[in-house]
C-alpha cells in the first residue's frame, strides 16, 4: 500500500470537510442575521452551531497543513546550515509537533470526558449534550496527532539511513526566500 | 525571568522549529518552573474555548472570501477600470497599482492576498509600457501591504482577539488612516516621476465614455465592501456575520461570473482550511501562553518594569516601534504580531495610549515588516508574480519599496502626533 498518499490525500479531504463546514456556516450565519434584522422571531442557533463547526472543522484541517509544509518555521538561521543538520532539524520539528498534537489530543478527550461525566449542555437555548461537538473536535485533533505521528516516523527512517536530502524536500521549510521563489 | 523567557524563545524559534511549539515549550517551561501551582490541567479547557471562539470565525470566512474572488476573475475588470481613470497622472500605471489595491483592500482581509492578485493582473504591462521595474513593483509591493489596514482586516480580528479590543471600533479607526496612507504611497509615486520622467511609463489616455462605462466593473467590489464592512458600521452585524454576508456575496458574484465550478470551490475550501490551520495553530499556542504568562505574573512584572521606568510614554513608543521595525526584517510578520500581541498591549495600555490607536499604529509596523528585506512576504509574492520577460532580480523590488517605506514611517509619526486621525470615527460612531 502507499502509504504517503494515503496519508496526504486523507489530509486533504479531511481538511475539505472542514471547509465545507465553515461553508455551511456562512450560510446559516447569514440566514439568522437576515432573520433577525426581519424580526422573524425566528434563531436557527447559528452562534452555537458555527462555534462548534469551526473547532472541528480547524481540528481537522491541522493535518493537512501539515503535510502541505503551512505550519510557520523562522528559517533565517536553518537556511544557511548545511542539508544534514537542516534535516535533522526538520525531524526535530515534526516530532516536537507530534508531541503537541499528541498532547492536545489528550487535553481534547479530558474535556469531552469530563463534559460526559457532568452531562454538560451550552448555557443557551441549544439543548445537546456538549460532550458530542467536544468529541468531534477532539476527533479532528487525533487525526491530526496520528497524521503527524505518522510523518515524524517516515522522516525518522530516512534521517537514520542517512538520506538527509530525501528528508529535507519531504519535510524541510519551503522557503520564501528569493531564490527559491525564482526556481 | 523575563530575560529567561526572551532567551528561550530566540533559541528555540532560530532552530526553525514550528513557532506553535516554540509557545507552547515556552508556556510550560513557565509553567513549571515558575507556578505554584499547575497549570497543565487547565490546557484542555483554553484549548477548548478558544477553538470556539466566535469572532476568530471571522478568520476563514475572510480567508474563504478572497479564495472565492480570487478566482472570479473580479481584479482584472477592476484594474482596467481604475485605469482608465487614474492614468493621465504622471506615474500612470503606478497609480492604478495604489487604487487598484486600496479597493481590492476594502474586499480582502490579507496583504499577501491583494499584493499576489493585483500583482498577476499588473506586472505583464510593466515592460510593454516602458516602466522602469523598481518603483512599479514596489508599488504593488507596497501597496498589497494596504490589505491588512483598510477594513476588513484579519490581522486585525486576531489583534483584537488577543487585545481584548472592539472590531469593529478597529475597522472605524482604521479607516482614515487607510486612506491616507493609500494618498502618501500615490503623493510619493507623483513626485517621485516628477523629478525623473524617465521612470514614467507611456500613458494610454481613456475617454469619458470609457471612464462612464468603466464604473460598472467597479461595482461588485464597492458592492462587497457596502455588504461586509457597512453592515459592521451600521450596526447591522457583527465582524463575523459581516464576513459570512461575504462568503455568499462572492459566491453570487463569481457564480454571475461563471467562474464558479465544483473543482475550483473544492481548491478555494483546501486553501482556506490551509491557511486557516496554519493560524490557528499559533493562535491557540499563544492563548495558551497568555494564560500561563498571566498566571505566573509575568505580564504582570513587564507592565510593572515599564511603569517603573522614568522616561516619557512617548519614548517607550518609540522604542516599541523601533523595535518592531528591526524585528520586522527577520520575523515572519503573522508570527510576529501573534506572539508578541499579548506581551506589548499591557505595556501600551499601562503607558496610558488608547488600544484602539494602538491597534492601527501596529498594522502599519505589520505592513513595514511585509516590505522590510531581507524577510518581506510581500517583496518575495510580487517577485514571484514576476515571471517570464519581466524577470530580474529580487533587489529591484527591495530598492522599489523604499519612498513607500518611507511613507508609512511618516504616517506613523502623523498617528503619533495626532492620534484623532483614527480614534475620531470610532468616537463618533460609538457615541
Amino acid at each position: 500500500m502507499n502509504w504517503p498518499l494515503i496519508i496526504d490525500t486523507g489530509a486533504k479531504y479531511a481538511a475539505r470537510f472542514g471547509g465545507t463546514t465553515i461553508l455551511a456556516s456562512a450560510v446559516l450565519i447569514s440566514v439568522d442575521v437576515l432573520f433577525r434584522n426581519l424580526d422573524t422571531g425566528i434563531r436557527l442557533h447559528s452562534f452555537e452551531l458555527t462555534n462548534y463547526a469551526f473547532a472541528a472543522a480547524v481540528a481537522f484541517s491541522f493535518a493537512y497543513a501539515v503535510t502541505q509544509r503551512a505550519h510557520i518555521r523562522i528559517d533565517v538561521l536553518y537556511q544557511l546550515m548545511p542539508v544534514w543538520i537542516r534535516s535533522i532539524l526538520d525531524v526535530l520539528a515534526l516530532l516536537l509537533l507530534a508531541i503537541l498534537s499528541t498532547g492536545m489530543a489528550y487535553f481534547a478527550w479530558k474535556v469531552v470526558a469530563h463534559s460526559a461525566r457532568l452531562g454538560a449542555r451550552p448555557n443557551s437555548t441549544l439543548d445537546i449534550a456538549l460532550a458530542l461537538p467536544q468529541g468531534l473536535w477532539a476527533l479532528g485533533l487525533t487525526w491530526f496527532a496520528l497524521v503527524t505521528l505518522a510523518l515524524t516516523v517516515r522522516a525518522a527512517i530516512h534521517l537514520l539511513k542517512g538520506r538527509f536530502a530525501t528528508v529535507h524536500v519531504e519535510t524541510g521549510v519551503i522557503s520564501e526566500s528569493a531564490d527559491e521563489v525564482l526556481r | 525571568m523575563i530575560g529567561w523567557a526572551t532567551t528561550i524563545l530566540l533559541i528555540l524559534l532560530s532552530l526553525a522549529l514550528p513557532v506553535a511549539v516554540v509557545l507552547v515549550v515556552l508556556g510550560v517551561t513557565l509553567a513549571e518552573v515558575y507556578s505554584f501551582f499547575p497549570l497543565l490541567p487547565a490546557a484542555g479547557e483554553i484549548l477548548w474555548s478558544s477553538s470556539t471562539e466566535f469572532v476568530l470565525v471571522a478568520v476563514p470566512m475572510f480567508i474563504l472570501m478572497g479564495e472565492i474572488l480570487l478566482r472570479s476573475g473580479v481584479a482584472r475588470e477592476m484594474y482596467e477600470a481604475l485605469d482608465v481613470w487614474v492614468n493621465r497622472i504622471p506615474g500612470g500605471l503606478m497609480h492604478t497599482n495604489i487604487a487598484a489595491c486600496t479597493l481590492f483592500s476594502a474586499t480582502s482581509g490579507s496583504s499577501v492576498a491583494t499584493a499576489a492578485t493585483i500583482g498577476t493582473v499588473s506586472i505583464p504591462n510593466m515592460r510593454r509600457l516602458g516602466y522602469s521595474p523598481p518603483l512599479y513593483l514596489g508599488s504593488i509591493a507596497a501597496g498589497g501591504t494596504l490589505g491588512i489596514l483598510i477594513p476588513p482586516s484579519i490581522n486585525m480580528i486576531l489583534f483584537g482577539v488577543l487585545a481584548e479590543v472592539s472590531i469593529t471600533q478597529l475597522y472605524l479607526a482604521a479607516l482614515i488612516p487607510g486612506l491616507m496612507l493609500a494618498g502618501s504611497f500615490s503623493l510619493a509615486v507623483l513626485v517621485l516621476c516628477l523629478l525623473r520622467p524617465d521612470i514614467d511609463g507611456a500613458a494610454t489616455p481613456g475617454t469619458w465614455s470609457q471612464r462612464i462605462s468603466a464604473l460598472r466593473a467597479l461595482m461588485p467590489p464597492i458592492g462587497l465592501f457596502v455588504i461586509v464592512v457597512g453592515s459592521i458600521y451600521a450596526g447591522f452585524a457583527t465582524p463575523t456575520e459581516a464576513a459570512a454576508l461575504g462568503v455568499l456575496a462572492a459566491l453570487l458574484i463569481a457564480a454571475l461570473r461563471r467562474g464558479l465550478t465544483l473543482s475550483t470551490l473544492s481548491e478555494a475550501l483546501d486553501g482556506t482550511m490551509r491557511t486557516t490551520a496554519m493560524v490557528m495553530l499559533i493562535v491557540l499556542a499563544a492563548f495558551f501562553l497568555n494564560f500561563v504568562m498571566v498566571s505566573i505574573g509575568l505580564t504582570g512584572r513587564i507592565t510593572d518594569a515599564m511603569r517603573g521606568l522614568d522616561v516619557t510614554p512617548l519614548t517607550v513608543m518609540l522604542i516599541i516601534v523601533a523595535i518592531y521595525l528591526v524585528l520586522g526584517c527577520f520575523m515572519e510578520t503573522l508570527s510576529l504580531m501573534i506572539a508578541t500581541t499579548p506581551i506589548v498591549a499591557p505595556i501600551v495600555a499601562a503607558l496610558g495610549y488608547d488600544l484602539v490607536w494602538f491597534g492601527v499604529l501596529f498594522m502599519i509596523l505589520i505592513e513595514a515588516a511585509l516590505i522590510t528585506p531581507p524577510i518581506g512576504v510581500n517583496l518575495f509574492v510580487v517577485q514571484s508574480v514576476r515571471t517570464g520577460s519581466h524577470a530580474g532580480p529580487i533587489r529591484d523590488v527591495m530598492i522599489g519599496v523604499t519612498p513607500f517605506l518611507f511613507m508609512m514611517l511618516t504616517i506613523i509619526g502623523v498617528l503619533l502626533a495626532f492620534p484623532a486621525l483614527a480614534l475620531w470615527l470610532p468616537t463618533l460612531v460609538m457615541r
